[in-house]
């Protein structure tokens, strides 16, 4: 055996060491149990001895106070000329409050024969109106007669109304009662009936007592029975002689019983606890019996007692068990000292081969060294790092087995165990350091030591602890390098540039130095994606951030801000200079040629400069000061450089811009757009019976000033506000070309609107589902629906809106390309999508007459539409000789002020309603 | 299922409708007392009554009361009227038992309407006999009410032993005159000629008052009935003009009485109550006797008896309660 288990185990006795214990316990225990409950027993028996005397004289004290009661009352009358009522009232009143066996209290007075009617009137005039003198007879009472005297009750307490039919009964007539009375005319004292049944069911007997004439009880028996002229008595209740919490015997039977001519049980108690048939056959059953002296009744007290587990009390048990428990304590740990004194030398043996087998299978190096900081032991990890074999390193300097040098300065750094020898407490060291093999190996190592004492205290040596953490370290760097670059280019990522920017902003608050921004967003890059796919678009920026980073100065910092987005926060770089460089940027990518399978695309920056000086705000301030100027940038064209001016009108603009994404939003929330409608006609000649228009757009403001879209779609195509201006359009249209076709039609005349859909809706999926929707909700008639759609929308996303533009088509309505040549102009994208119509952009329409190159290109544009069966409009129409030309030119409809001025869709349909 | 379980199902089905018996059972409705008094509440041998009686009752029945205040309105009239009320009162109430306070309950209600009645009545305070009412019927019986009249003279004659004359002063209402009656017959036994002041108002007892000074003694009888009675002023009075010794019956007397050996109204009503509860039991009025009260309380009013200068037994001052 070689576990902790075994060594536990190993320094137990043996099983018949045990055996030998247990029996000696035993016997000590059943010895020492034996004598302590012959004990007890002697104990309980004189105890109950004296509980059961303390009760008899108890009972017999409780029956002579009956007679002190009765004495008592008796007195009064001796001692007072006259007792009333009253005073009888109080007197037992107190007496039944202080005795709860006496049942009731009577007085009966004798009355002779001859002085019934007297006495009977008497009663009458103090108020007892029904007074009579009466007996039991047959069961029920008769008045008296035929005896020379009777004892009526004159007096009970208490006073029920059940009980009050007793008065004027005649006591002397029961024969029981009688005996009694005689009894106690004879002796003078107490006497008492026999017992007998209450109507509740209970045991009960009287006792009675004369009150003679004259002071006292006479001698003579003549004068007794002569001179007995009242009687007091009291019913004692015999249930309640036992009934009370002061009877001294616990935990027994307590029985009284009459021993007269019948003897019966009168009352008897049960305090007695549950004792189990075992204990009942091993310990004694203790009765007391003694006859009670008390209203001269034959009285028998019984008193048993069953000793149960009582004998037993929990502190002499606790006494043997502690004494019988030390005992075999003692003997046991004398036998297991020996046994453990024998094994302690092997558990020390087994420790040290544990602690070896620990050490060499640990991954952690382990370094134990002397009170000098020499080796005494080590680990294989630590020979594994170290190079040095145990059997060299022993007795070595510790600073010559692990030299140790700082990471960063490769200067020499402290062995930790030098210090916990010398502080006496575990010392760590701070940062990772590097350890070089013996080899020539190096490996950073984080290490720690801890100093050893003796059982004293006293500082025997130390351990050190190390690890190699060189790839934790490499990860860790990695990771960080991760989470602050961009994983495509390289470059630095937002986040980690915003903190840059910060740190570039605080510099220029506190220290006044001067830095500047350059914002730039790529353009065409939305064409490399979309015509050669992601793949071209990464390898793009790639090739760009390449380009910008061979660029820049070690000192600025470049990074991706994501999409097409790059910033170049120039350090110490003053507004001017900072111009300079970013017309340089510019420069270096205009010079750039992407080639992507052969094909070749130009591209360029939009680049926004601003300053970061201690002026600038907070970082989104300078970002925002940034991406307007870049906006700004953008707009002026490609390639451009926009240098922020705090009050250049450009900027003003752009904000102005920005302040038009609000407004949108408010007149969405406000109702504050309006429709208006602008007539399409045919240019050879008129076409009757169709009603043909192009609905537009007003925003109405609060004091009723209209804008035009002109105003406000830049900034909602910015600001991604289109897909809601288009669903608020549709929504606003549909119901009303529905309506505008119902009234049309009563002159015989058809509709056909068209309605301007944006990029940014054509690119929206759901956007088929929801004009579906309302074309539905409405019965729109689809014939009456013609969406415009430009060019360059259109081919944004084009399998969307190719998507959109069938279904619509096969759901009956019409598309027509709005625009047209102002994009990209390609005629085969007329030839890709499904359309009805071509609208000509009015930039060649304006100078038509003027200019041969846009004639030529609207009559391009005719001849092949026509040849693809599109039909043409022409936009801007703004006079007679403009309509004569287009009319030559094979144009087939005009829109412009020459045909009709825009109007308000609502007067229309007010219009065509009557 | 299984026999066990239909078993148990039954078991719990008998149960719980043994269960809903007992709650009904112990719900049933309670009896029905009325109280009806002579007087008002407010007057304190009536409110003593009343006091008595609800500390035995103490919910054991639905108590209703009705007052006939025939001592603010003596005129027989009044009292006709208010035992018709009462009439109509027990016809819509239909009381279980009647519980009839004082003379006039018994003489305008109980005789005239309820005797030998299936109702069963309960009266008390019937002032000395019962007789005048035909008492006992089979279906009434009660507590009368004496006076003290015994260990009053009893402590009359410690103080002056040759006691032969007194006046008896009282409202004149028609109790009072029954009361006269019988204190008349019982002292004229015990050899003190009792002679007597019925007043209806304060002047006229304060005139009956100093006659009194030359009685043996004046037996302050009631003085519910007087309309103007002036405690204050009473008592002032009695104090400044009082020199004989003036004794009552009555408790609420005892600011201007020397002593009093008075009844307790509480007892009345205690045995009214107890009764009640018998008969509702199922004991049958004719099984209950008719008995007096038997008990009274001693007062003395210190103030009076130093004034008038008055020499009473010492076992009396130990006894009796001191007023005020």
């Amino acid at each position: 055996m070689s576990g902790p288990g075994a060594e536990v185990s190993a320094q137990r006795p043996s099983a018949s060491c045990l055996l030998r214990l247990s029996l000696l316990g035993v016997v000590v225990t059943a010895l020492l149990l034996g004598g302590a409950v012959w004990w007890e027993i002697n104990d309980a028996a004189h105890r109950f001895e004296r509980e059961s005397l303390a009760t008899h004289d108890l009972v017999s004290r409780r029956l002579s106070e009956n007679e002190a009661v009765l004495s008592g009352l008796a007195a009064l009358y001796y001692a007072l000329d006259e007792v009333d009522r009253d005073q009888l009232t109080l007197y037992a009143g107190e007496m039944l409050g202080r005795y709860p066996h006496i049942g009731y209290i009577e007085y009966q007075e004798r009355v002779p024969a001859q002085g019934v009617a007297d006495f009977e009137q008497a009663q009458q005039t103090e108020g007892y109106l029904s007074y009579r003198i009466w007996e039991w007879y047959d069961g029920r009472h008769r008045p008296v007669a035929g005896r020379p005297f009777y004892y009526p009750i004159v007096f009970i307490e208490p006073l029920t109304p059940g009980r009050a039919r007793m008065l004027g009964y005649d006591v002397y007539s029961d024969a029981a009662f009688r005996r009694a009375i005689d009894k106690a005319i004879g002796s003078g004292g107490v006497s008492a009936s026999a017992p007998f049944e209450l109507n509740d069911g209970g045991l009960a007997y009287t006792l009675f007592k004369a009150v003679y004439s004259g002071r006292g009880v006479p001698e003579d028996d003549t004068q007794k029975f002569s001179r007995a002229r009242r009687f007091v008595s009291l019913l004692v209740k015999a249930e309640y002689l036992l009934a009370s919490s002061d009877l001294l015997t616990p935990d027994a039977s307590i029985e009284l019983s009459y021993r007269g001519e019948i003897a019966r049980p009168l009352s008897r108690i049960e305090t007695s606890r549950q004792v189990s048939p075992l204990l009942r056959w091993v310990l004694p059953r203790l009765e007391f019996s003694r006859m009670v002296d008390g209203d001269g009744q034959p009285f028998l007290l019984v008193i048993r007692k069953q000793l149960g587990a009582e004998v037993f009390r929990p502190g002499m048990l606790l006494g043997i068990s502690v004494v019988s428990l030390l005992l075999i304590l003692l003997f046991y740990m004398w036998r297991r000292f020996s046994i453990e004194r024998e094994h302690n030398r092997e558990v020390l043996f087994q420790h040290r081969e544990q602690a070896q087998i620990t050490l060499h299978a640990i991954a952690d190096a382990v370094i134990t060294t002397n009170a000098e900081g020499r080796v005494e032991h080590m680990n294989a990890m630590a020979e594994q790092i170290t190079g040095w074999p145990l059997a060299q390193a022993r007795g070595r300097e510790l600073s010559e087995v692990l030299p140790l040098v700082n990471e960063h300065t490769q200067g020499v750094v402290p062995n930790p165990v030098a210090a916990c020898l010398r502080e006496g407490r575990t010392a760590r060291l701070g940062e990772a350091v590097v350890v070089r093999s013996r080899q020539g190996e190096q490996a950073l190592i984080m290490a720690s030591a801890s100093p050893m004492r003796d059982r004293e205290g006293r500082i025997t040596g130390a351990v050190l602890v190390f690890h190699d953490v060189s790839e934790e370290r490499q990860m860790a760097d990695q990771l960080a390098y991760q989470a602050t670059h961009d994983a495509l280019t390289g470059l630095l990522d937002r986040s980690e540039f915003e903190r840059q920017l910060n740190a570039a902003l605080h510099s220029a608050k506190t220290l006044g130095r001067q830095h500047a921004l350059c914002y730039m967003d790529l353009d065409q890059f939305k064409v490399v994606n979309d015509a050669c796919g992601h793949a071209a678009g990464d390898e793009l920026l790639v090739q760009l951030s390449a380009l910008l980073m061979a660029t820049v100065r070690d000192t600025d910092i470049l990074a991706r801000l994501g999409g097409d987005e790059f910033a170049v926060l120039l350090m110490d770089c003053p507004l001017d200079l900072a111009a300079n460089k970013a017309e340089s940027l510019r420069d270096v990518v205009k010079s750039f040629r992407f080639i992507w399978q052969g094909k070749r695309f130009d591209v360029g920056f939009g680049i926004g400069v601003v300053p970061v000086t201690k002026n600038s705000g907070t970082t989104t301030d300078v970002l925002r000061a940034a991406d307007i100027a870049c906006y700004a940038a953008k707009s002026k064209g490609r390639n451009q450089v926009f240098v922020y001016e705090t009050d250049s009108p450009e900027l003003e603009k752009r904000r102005g811009e920005m302040r038009w994404a609000t407004r949108i939003g408010e007149a969405l929330e406000n109702k504050q757009f309006r429709l208006y409608y602008q007539t399409i006609k045919p240019v050879a000649a008129d076409e009757p019976g169709v009603f043909h228009c192009e609905l537009l757009m007003r925003r109405e403001d609060e004091s009723g000033r209209l804008a035009s879209p002109e105003a406000f779609i830049p900034a909602a195509e910015r600001f991604n506000l289109m897909a809601d201006i288009d669903r608020w359009v549709v929504s606003a249209a549909l119901p009303r070309i529905t309506e505008l076709t119902r009234l049309s039609a009563r002159n015989g005349e058809r509709v056909l609107c068209g309605i301007n859909l944006s990029g940014q809706s054509l690119g929206d999926g759901s956007f088929h589902d929801y004009v579906s929707r309302l074309m539905d909700a409405y019965a729109v008639p689809p014939e009456a629906v013609c969406f415009e759609v430009t060019e360059s929308s259109a081919i944004a996303n084009f399998e969307v809106a190719l998507d959109f533009i069938q279904k619509m088509r096969a759901r009956g309505c019409r598309f027509a390309l709005d625009d047209f040549g102002t994009g990209v102009s390609s005629f085969s994208y007329l030839k890709k999508l499904p359309l009805d119509y071509v609208k000509i952009d009015g930039s060649f329409i304006r100078d038509l007459l003027s200019e041969p190159v846009d004639e030529a290109m609207v009559a391009c544009i005719n001849r092949i539409a026509h040849t693809l069966g599109i039909k043409t409009i022409a936009e801007y129409v703004e006079s007679e000789a403009l309509l004569v030309r287009l009319r030559e030119l094979g144009t087939d409809y005009a829109q412009g002020y020459a045909i009709a001025r825009p109007a308000p869709l609502d007067e229309r349909l007010r219009g065509a309603g009557g | 299922m299984q026999t066990w379980q239909r078993t148990l199902h039954i078991a719990l089905a008998l149960g719980g409708l043994c269960l809903a018996m007992a709650v009904h059972a112990t719900e049933a409705p309670k009896k029905r007392c009325l109280y009806v008094s002579s007087y008002h509440p407010g007057y304190e041998w009536n409110d003593g009554i009343e006091r008595g009686m609800d500390s035995v009752l103490q919910g054991q029945c639905d108590v209703r009361r009705f007052y006939m205040d025939t001592k603010r309105h003596p005129e027989p009239a009044w009292a006709e009227a208010k035992a018709v009320e009462a009439l109509a009162l027990i016809d819509s109430f239909r009381p279980d038992v009647l519980l009839a306070a004082d003379d006039n309950a018994s003489k305008y209600l109980v005789m005239p309407y309820l005797r030998d009645a299936a109702l069963p009545v309960v009266f008390c305070g019937v002032n000395w006999s019962v007789s005048e009412y035909g008492y006992p019927y089979r279906n009434a019986t009660g507590m009368v009410e004496l006076a003290p009249l015994q260990p009053l003279l009893k402590q009359i004659r410690r103080i002056l032993p040759w006691v032969h004359r007194a006046l008896f002063l009282s409202a004149d209402v028609a109790t009072e005159r029954k009361d006269f009656e019988y204190y008349r017959r019982l002292l004229a036994r015990k050899g003190v000629e009792l002679s007597a002041r019925l007043v209806n108002n304060l002047a006229d007892w304060k005139q009956a008052y100093r006659e009194g000074q030359g009685y043996d003694f004046i037996l302050l009888n009631n003085n519910a009935g007087i309309g103007d009675w002036d405690p204050q002023e009473a008592s002032r009075f009695v104090l400044d003009k009082g020199r004989t010794l003036s004794v009552s019956t009555y408790a609420w007397m005892m600011p201007y009485a020397a002593f009093a050996i008075t009844k307790v109204p509480e007892e009345q009503g205690e045995w009214m109550a107890r009764v009640a509860l018998s008969i509702l039991a199922g004991l049958s009025p004719a099984d209950i006797p008719i008995i007096p009260n038997r008990r009274w309380e001693a007062w003395v009013n210190a103030a009076i008896v130093r004034k008038h200068r008055l020499d009473l037994p010492h076992s009396l001052l130990l006894k009796a309660k001191e007023y005020p």
